[in-house]
């Protein structure tokens, strides 16, 4: 396998944007009905807020405007960190759209309780929504093998939002995704420069996309590491901050 | 008291690092328990010899895991506090929401610890309309009742809410409870101004409140930064852990 270690650049990213725009008109979600060559260009936020607010930027740079897909239990961020409400208010802020990327994995005692867990997708709908102070009107699903099938390909709407996942959307639309950091199937540079999809459904992960090129696991551990250093500032402006020791 | 040698004496009050182990903390409930009641905050202005023991959970809920279960051992109940808006855990992880589960089944009390400087907070309006977000969620999240909230560092916009409550929210920092008890805290790691085992031993003082932040309380002695890098490791590295195993479980290349 060639994992194209190359393509997953910010140079690359923004000239992938270009190859699209020449052939796709982009929409948001709730156009998935609308007929003609469309792209719904999507973000599964697994790792990385940070990424995803530099992906924005380019997007906003480039004039496209595309939906993040946030992840309310997610082991590397948390919605509700102060630096993390900020990141999610610029993404909105250059005209992009939250979805809700849901953890089905996270609800283990109720998978299979079609109802009880459009309750908890609805529950957690609202708090992203008042969290940010924006309307969340798509969904995602993490790891979508755990899920209901009704609700991953049964149901166009879950919650009163789109489902990515819809079997009207993938029968509809030709997919490309990057998850693991390369290409599995098709490699999106490929699908752009050919065309050959009337319309077209992309979907990245944030994470992937550095500055420069480097191995998938190397782009983990770059989040990673970076947390902890942000981690480790903040105590330490925190203690110093109130003129308190820092024992070392 | 346990002072091998100066650079052990943190400011002004005389302690150790050997002051802040599981063992120690062991030894201060005991102490604690032989003299004193523990109490949830709403008994706790009403009764005397009480102890209102509280934990303020900043960064590990790993830590907070492993006091409840030595308090639960003691037959000791307190309460622990937990920060929703922490830069160094998020709540809502599996993993995360199965420890505080577990700490509030072991029938502590699960309290909201509330960063003003989040919401940007300057008014009671806005306050109180983002304690009723949190307390919500956290209610949710665990499927428990909230009743009581103490504010994170209470030395910034937060000293100016001093009110005995806020949406319904029993407030451990209120001007009654602060004035009709005897503070203890280990903020930052050591005893700032009294050593708790000093003034467990005085038994000067009908009414504690004992603050605690788990980090501080490891299995074996180290600095107070250490601890804190302790924390912060172990979350990495349990990140890193389970990234890798959710690619073997899907069958994914983990390209490097």
């Amino acid at each position: 396998m060639n994992p194209c270690i190359e393509d997953f650049t910010e140079a690359q990213y923004r000239q992938l944007l270009g190859l699209m725009m020449t052939t796709w008109s982009p929409r948001f979600f709730d156009a998935y009905k609308e007929e003609g060559r469309i792209c719904l260009w999507r973000h599964d936020v697994d790792i990385s807020l940070h990424r995803a607010r530099r992906l924005a930027e380019i997007e906003h740079a480039e004039g496209l405007c595309s939906t993040y897909f946030i992840w309310l239990h997610s082991p590397y961020y948390s919605v509700l960190e102060r630096e993390v409400g900020i990141l999610l208010k610029k993404v909105e802020g250059l005209g992009h759209r939250l979805g809700l990327h849901f953890d089905v994995a996270y609800y283990q005692d109720t998978i299979g309780e079609q109802e009880v867990l459009e309750e908890r997708i609805v529950g957690e709908k609202r708090l992203l929504s008042d969290l940010v102070g924006c309307e969340v009107e798509s969904i995602s699903y993490h790891n979508s093998s755990n899920v209901p099938a009704a609700l991953v390909s049964g149901c166009e709407i879950v919650g009163g939002m789109v489902n990515a996942r819809s079997q009207r959307i993938r029968e509809t639309f030709g997919y490309c995704s990057d998850s693991n950091g390369y290409w599995r199937s098709r490699r999106l540079r490929t699908v752009l420069e050919e065309g050959q999809d009337e319309r077209l459904h992309v979907l990245t992960h944030p994470v992937w996309w550095t500055p420069t090129a480097m191995p998938p696991r190397e782009r983990v551990s770059r989040c990673i590491q970076g947390r902890y250093a942000q981690h480790q500032s903040l105590y330490d402006a925190e203690i110093e901050g109130h003129g308190r020791e820092n024992i070392r | 008291m346990n002072h091998p040698n100066e650079n052990d004496e943190f400011g002004s009050v005389p302690q150790s690092i050997e002051d802040f182990t599981e063992e120690a903390y062991r030894s201060l409930l005991r102490l604690a328990k032989s003299r004193y009641e523990f109490v949830s905050i709403d008994q706790f202005s009403t009764r005397d010899n009480v102890i209102f023991l509280r934990h303020d959970v900043d960064l590990s809920p790993h830590r907070a895991h492993a006091l409840s279960k030595i308090e639960s051992e003691e037959n000791v109940r307190s309460t622990y506090f937990i920060l929703l808006s922490s830069n160094f855990y998020n709540a809502f992880e599996q993993q995360v929401a199965k420890v505080l589960g577990d700490i509030a089944e072991m029938g502590h009390w699960i309290g909201l610890h509330f960063d003003c400087n989040r919401y940007s907070i300057s008014d009671e309006q806005k306050l109180i309309r983002w304690i009723d977000f949190e307390r919500s969620v956290l209610s949710r999240l665990l499927d428990i009742e909230v009743k009581a909230i103490s504010f994170h560092n209470p030395t910034t916009v937060a000293k100016e809410f001093d009110k005995d409550q806020y949406a319904g929210l029993v407030n451990a920092y209120g001007k009654n409870l602060m004035d009709g008890a005897k503070y203890v805290s280990d903020s930052n790691g050591y005893w700032r101004f009294e050593h708790l085992k000093e003034v467990l031993e005085s038994g000067r003082y009908g009414k504690l409140q004992i603050l605690t932040h788990p980090e501080w309380w490891q299995a074996s002695p180290m600095k107070p930064e250490a601890r804190v890098r302790r924390c912060i490791d172990g979350r990495g590295e349990r990140t890193y852990r389970d990234y890798v195993s959710v690619l073997r479980a899907s069958g994914r290349v983990n390209v490097t």
